[in-house]
C-alpha cells in the first residue's frame, strides 16, 4: 500500500513539468491564436476574393492560408517567448524540455498518424452527412471536436483552476446554442463556432496568466 | 515475498531519500532547468535543496552549471546519463517490490 502510494506520487511529480508549460496560460493563448487565425481566414476569404488585386483561384486560397499560418506562428512564438522570458522564468524558474527521443519518437509518430487518420475520417463523412439535410450529426461532431480538447485540459488542471469548470459549462452552452440556432451549412456554422472557441481559449489563457502573476512574485537578487 | 524484500533492498539509497527522489523525478522529464524552478516545485528551503543537490552531484547523478543571465547569476541543473539510468533502475526495483 505504502509503495503503491510512492509510485502514484512519483507519477504525479513526473507529470509536473508538463503542467508547467501552461502555468502562465501561454499554451492556451497559442491555441486560441491558432483558432483566431483560422477564424479570420474564414472571414477574410470572401473579402479578398472580391478584391481585384488578390490572385484568384487556388493561388489566392493558398496565399491566404500560408499568410494566416505565418502570422499565427510569428505571433504565438513571439508572445510565448516574451511571457516566458519576462514573466515566468523570473518568477518560477526556467525550464528546457527534452527533445523527442528515440524511445518516444515512434509513439509521437503513431499519435500524429492516428490523429490525421481520425481527422481525415471525419472529413470524409462531411459530404455524406451534408447531402442528407442540414447536417445535425456534423453539428454534433463539431461541438464535440471543439469542446473536447478544452474539457480535456480542464480535467487535468481543475484542482488548480476551479473556475475553468464553469468556463467549460459556459463554452458547452455557447456551442450548443450556436449548433441549434445558427442556420446554414457547415461553413456558415464554423465561423461563429471558431470565433467563440478562440475567445474561450484566449480568455482562459489570459485569465490563467493574470492568476499566475497575482499568485507569484518576481524575486530580486541572487539565486 | 523474498523477491519483494530483495527488490526493496536493491533500491538506490541516494535516490530513495524523499527530497532527492522528488528532485530526480522532476529532472527526469526535462533537459535542464534552473534552481528557481526546483525551489518552486519542491517547496524546500534553499539550504535543504542545496544539500540534496550537492549529494546528487557527488553521486554523479546531476550536473550543476553556474552561468549568468545578464548580471543575474543562474544555476542550471540537469540529470546526467548515469542519473537517468539510476532513476530508471530505481523505478524498476520499486515496481518489483510491489
Amino acid at each position: 500500500m505504502e509503495i503503491n502510494n510512492v509510485v502514484d506520487t512519483l507519477r504525479e511529480i513526473e507529470a509536473r513539468p508538463r503542467r508547467y508549460e501552461n502555468i502562465d496560460g501561454t499554451a492556451e493563448m497559442s491555441f486560441g491564436l491558432m483558432i483566431l487565425s483560422l477564424t479570420l481566414m474564414g472571414y477574410l476569404g470572401p473579402i479578398v476574393e472580391d478584391h481585384a488585386t488578390w490572385p484568384s483561384g487556388l493561388v489566392g486560397f493558398w496565399l491566404l492560408v500560408l499568410g494566416t499560418i505565418a502570422a499565427y506562428i510569428l505571433t504565438a512564438n513571439v508572445l510565448t517567448r516574451l511571457i516566458k522570458k519576462h514573466i515566468t522564468y523570473p518568477r518560477t524558474g526556467y525550464v528546457a524540455y527534452r527533445p523527442i527521443t528515440k524511445e518516444n519518437r515512434w509513439r509521437t509518430l503513431a499519435f500524429v498518424i492516428g490523429l490525421s487518420a481520425a481527422a481525415a475520417g471525419l472529413a470524409s463523412l462531411a459530404p455524406m452527412i451534408q447531402r442528407n439535410h442540414e447536417s445535425s450529426a456534423l453539428r454534433a461532431v463539431m461541438v464535440l471536436a471543439f469542446l473536447g480538447p478544452y474539457a480535456l485540459l480542464v480535467l487535468h488542471v481543475w484542482k488548480d483552476y476551479r473556475w475553468k469548470r464553469y468556463l467549460v459549462l459556459a463554452y458547452a452552452a455557447g456551442l450548443l446554442a450556436i449548433a441549434f440556432l445558427v442556420p446554414g451549412n457547415i461553413e456558415q456554422l464554423a465561423r461563429p463556432v471558431m470565433a467563440l472557441s478562440s475567445s474561450v481559449w484566449l480568455g482562459s489563457g489570459i485569465a490563467t496568466l493574470v492568476a499566475y502573476i497575482r499568485h507569484t512574485q518576481a524575486p530580486i537578487g541572487e539565486e | 515475498m523474498n523477491t519483494q524484500i530483495r527488490a526493496l533492498s536493491e533500491l538506490d539509497r541516494v535516490i530513495h531519500e524523499p527530497g532527492r527522489l522528488m528532485i530526480v523525478a522532476l529532472l527526469s522529464g526535462l533537459r535542464e532547468c534552473d534552481y528557481r524552478y526546483l525551489v518552486h516545485e519542491t517547496e524546500m528551503n534553499k539550504g535543504t535543496l542545496s544539500s540534496h543537490l550537492a549529494r546528487l552531484e557527488e553521486a554523479g547523478y546531476i550536473e550543476i552549471e553556474k552561468t549568468f543571465r545578464g548580471k543575474i547569476p543562474r544555476t542550471l541543473l540537469r540529470l546526467t546519463n548515469s542519473g537517468r539510468e539510476a532513476f530508471a533502475a530505481y523505478r524498476k526495483s520499486l515496481k518489483r517490490s510491489l
